[in-house]
C-alpha cells in the first residue's frame, strides 16, 4: 500500500504519489514501527490550515488551494475557520499593531500540536509597511514555524512552506510540547501555558 | 470666503460658527446638502494659532454639487463643536480624525480611537512624530540616502 | 428626500413556478455540470513533480552580475538602497587594492551587499536604479526557511558563480540588453 505508484484509469494517466512506508519490520501480516513515526506521518498528511488572509497573499492562497495548485493534495483539504480544530495557522498579509492580539488570540485558541506559517513580506517582518501602525513581523506576538518570503509569493512558494511545515511535523517528537524548552519558549512570548 | 480649488467651492469657517453654517446648508432649498462625504483635518505646523485645518467635505445629492468647509484651529485648544446631531456618519470620522490629530470634537457621545491601537499615546498623524514605526530592528540608517 | 434619478427600480418577490419551486430541474442541472468535469483532463499540476512554466520576466530572487571577464559589476554607489521602498537592501562600499582587478571592474566595489528577503518586495526598483547593470532579478524564486537568519542573503547567495552564469537576456532592460547587443 505504501510507496508504491497507482496509476489513475480514465484519461487522466498521471502518476497519483503516495506518502512512503515509514522504516520498520515487516513480515507475514504485521508491521512493526515506532508510534511517533506513525503519528507524525498522520499529521504531517493530514494538515489542517486556519488561514488568517488579511491582503493579497490571501488571493495567493485562494490560488494555490484551487484546482491549478491543490493544497488538497498535501492532505489540507479541509480549512478550519475555528482555530480549535486548525493545526497549522497561515498568516498572509498585513497585520496591524491593533491586530495583533487578536492574532495572538487565534494562536492561543489553537489546540496543540499547532504550527505557525508566515506567508509574505508583511506578515514575514513588515514589508514596505514601516510605520507606526503595522507590526513588524508576526514574530513579535506569536512563535512562527516556516517563513515564505514574497509580495506576494507565487503558489508554489506557499506549497514550498507547506511542505515544510510537513516536514517538521513528521519529525517532530511526541514529548516536544511538553518539554520544558517549548514551554520556555512560549513564555518568551507571553503565551500561557497550562 | 470664498475661493475655488480643484473644481470644488472652499469656504472658511471659525469653529464657533460650524453648526450655524452646516444646519444652514442643510436647510438651503436650492442645494439642500445632504451628505457629509469626508471629515478629516490637515496638520500645518508653520501657521502659528492656526496649526490644524479640520476639513469637512459636503455632497448635495440632488444637485450633485460638492463644497469643502474649513475650520482652522490652533493646536493647543484644538476643540470644534461635533456634527454627530447633524450627520450620524459624523460619529466614526470624528473619532478618526480624533485618533489621527487629535482634535477634540466636542459633544461627541463616544471620542475613543478608532483605528489605532488603544495603548497608543500620540496622535501619528502630527508632523512632530515619525511616520516610520521605531520598533523596527532589521535597518541601519547609515546605510541608508534618507 | 427626493428622488435622485429615474433609474430606480422597484424590488419583488416573485412566486415560484412548480417547476422552479420542485428544485429538481435546477438540482440536475447542477450535477449534470459536475458530471461533465469528471471528463475532463484534470486542471491541477502537481507542483514540487511538475512546474508550470515561468515568466522570463518573471522578478524573483536577485543576482549580482559579473562582466565578461568575470568582475564583480557593482561599484557599491548605494542608489539601489535609496531606490528600494522597503529598503532591504545594505552594502558597505570598499577600496579595490592593488592586484584585485581580476575581481572588481572599477576602483570601488561592495565589501558585503546584503539584501533582505523577507522585507523585499521583488518590486525591481533596484535593478532600474542601478547605473552599472549590476543587479537583476531573475526567475528563480526564493525559498521557504525555518528562521529569519537564513533570509539575510549576502554576497555569496547573490553574486553569480563564474562557471555558472544567470541568463538574464530575456529581461526587458533596454540599457542591458543594448550595451551586450
Amino acid at each position: 500500500m505504501f510507496g508504491k505508484k497507482v496509476p489513475l484509469s480514465g484519461r487522466n494517466k498521471q502518476m497519483v504519489k503516495i506518502v512512503d512506508q515509514p522504516e520498520g519490520y515487516e513480515g507475514q501480516g504485521f508491521f512493526a514501527t515506532s508510534l511517533d513515526k506513525v503519528i507524525g506521518m498522520a499529521r504531517a498528511n493530514s494538515l489542517w490550515p486556519l488561514p488568517f488572509a488579511t491582503s493579497c497573499c490571501g488571493i495567493e492562497f485562494m490560488a494555490t488551494m484551487g484546482s491549478n495548485y491543490d493544497l488538497a493534495r498535501f492532505g489540507s483539504e479541509r480549512l478550519s475557520f475555528t482555530p480549535r480544530q486548525a493545526d497549522l495557522l497561515m498568516v498572509m498579509g498585513t497585520i496591524s499593531k491593533k491586530m495583533a492580539p487578536i492574532l495572538k488570540q487565534v494562536y492561543d485558541q489553537m489546540a496543540e500540536p499547532k504550527w505557525v506559517l508566515s506567508v509574505g513580506a508583511c506578515a514575514c517582518s513588515g514589508g514596505i509597511f514601516d510605520t507606526y501602525s503595522v507590526l513588524q513581523g508576526i514574530d513579535r506576538v506569536i512563535p512562527v514555524d516556516v517563513y515564505v518570503p514574497g509580495c506576494p509569493p507565487r503558489p508554489e512558494q506557499i506549497i514550498e512552506g507547506v511542505i515544510k511545515i510537513q516536514e517538521l511535523a513528521k519529525n517532530e517528537s511526541l514529548r516536544r510540547r511538553n518539554s520544558d524548552e517549548y514551554k520556555r519558549m512560549l513564555e518568551s512570548y507571553n503565551i500561557e501555558t497550562k | 470666503m470664498e475661493q475655488d480649488s480643484y473644481g470644488m467651492v472652499n469656504i472658511q469657517v471659525p469653529a464657533e460658527h460650524l453648526i450655524e453654517a452646516i444646519q444652514a446648508l442643510k436647510a438651503y432649498e436650492k442645494a439642500p446638502v445632504q451628505l457629509l462625504t469626508d471629515l478629516c483635518a490637515v496638520h500645518y505646523p508653520d501657521k502659528a494659532g492656526k496649526e490644524l485645518e479640520v476639513v469637512y467635505h459636503l455632497h448635495s445629492l440632488t444637485q450633485n454639487l460638492r463644497l469643502r468647509l474649513k475650520v482652522a484651529i490652533a493646536q493647543d485648544a484644538a476643540t470644534v463643536p461635533t456634527l454627530c446631531n447633524e450627520f450620524a456618519g459624523a460619529n466614526w470620522m470624528e473619532r478618526e480624525t480624533f485618533d489621527f490629530y487629535g482634535v477634540k470634537f466636542e459633544g461627541h457621545p463616544d471620542l475613543r480611537r478608532i483605528l489605532n491601537m488603544d495603548q497608543m499615546d500620540y496622535h501619528p498623524m502630527l508632523k512632530q512624530y515619525a511616520l516610520e514605526d521605531e520598533t523596527r530592528d532589521d535597518k541601519d540608517d547609515q546605510f541608508f540616502g534618507r | 428626500m427626493e428622488k435622485l434619478s429615474n433609474r430606480s427600480k422597484l424590488v419583488v418577490n416573485k412566486e415560484m413556478s412548480f417547476k422552479e419551486r420542485i428544485y429538481l430541474p435546477a438540482i440536475l442541472k447542477g450535477m449534470s455540470i459536475t458530471l461533465k468535469h469528471f471528463f475532463k483532463p484534470a486542471a491541477t499540476v502537481k507542483y514540487p513533480e511538475q512546474t508550470r512554466p515561468m515568466s522570463s520576466i518573471y522578478r524573483g530572487q536577485h543576482v549580482l552580475k559579473r562582466d565578461e571577464d568575470g568582475k564583480e559589476r557593482c561599484t557599491a554607489c548605494g542608489l539601489c538602497a535609496v531606490a528600494c521602498p522597503a529598503e532591504a537592501i545594505t552594502m558597505v562600499a570598499a577600496e579595490r587594492e592593488k592586484g584585485e582587478e581580476h575581481l572588481y571592474r572599477e576602483e570601488k566595489y561592495a565589501s558585503t551587499y546584503e539584501i533582505n528577503m523577507l522585507r523585499c518586495i521583488f518590486c525591481g526598483l533596484c535593478e532600474e536604479a542601478c547605473p552599472k547593470q549590476a543587479i537583476f532579478l531573475t526567475d528563480r524564486i526564493v525559498d521557504a526557511e525555518f528562521g529569519r537568519a537564513e533570509f539575510i542573503y549576502g554576497k555569496d547567495k547573490l553574486v553569480e558563480p563564474v562557471d555558472e552564469r544567470v541568463d538574464i537576456s530575456q529581461r526587458q532592460i533596454w540599457s542591458y540588453n543594448n550595451e551586450n547587443a
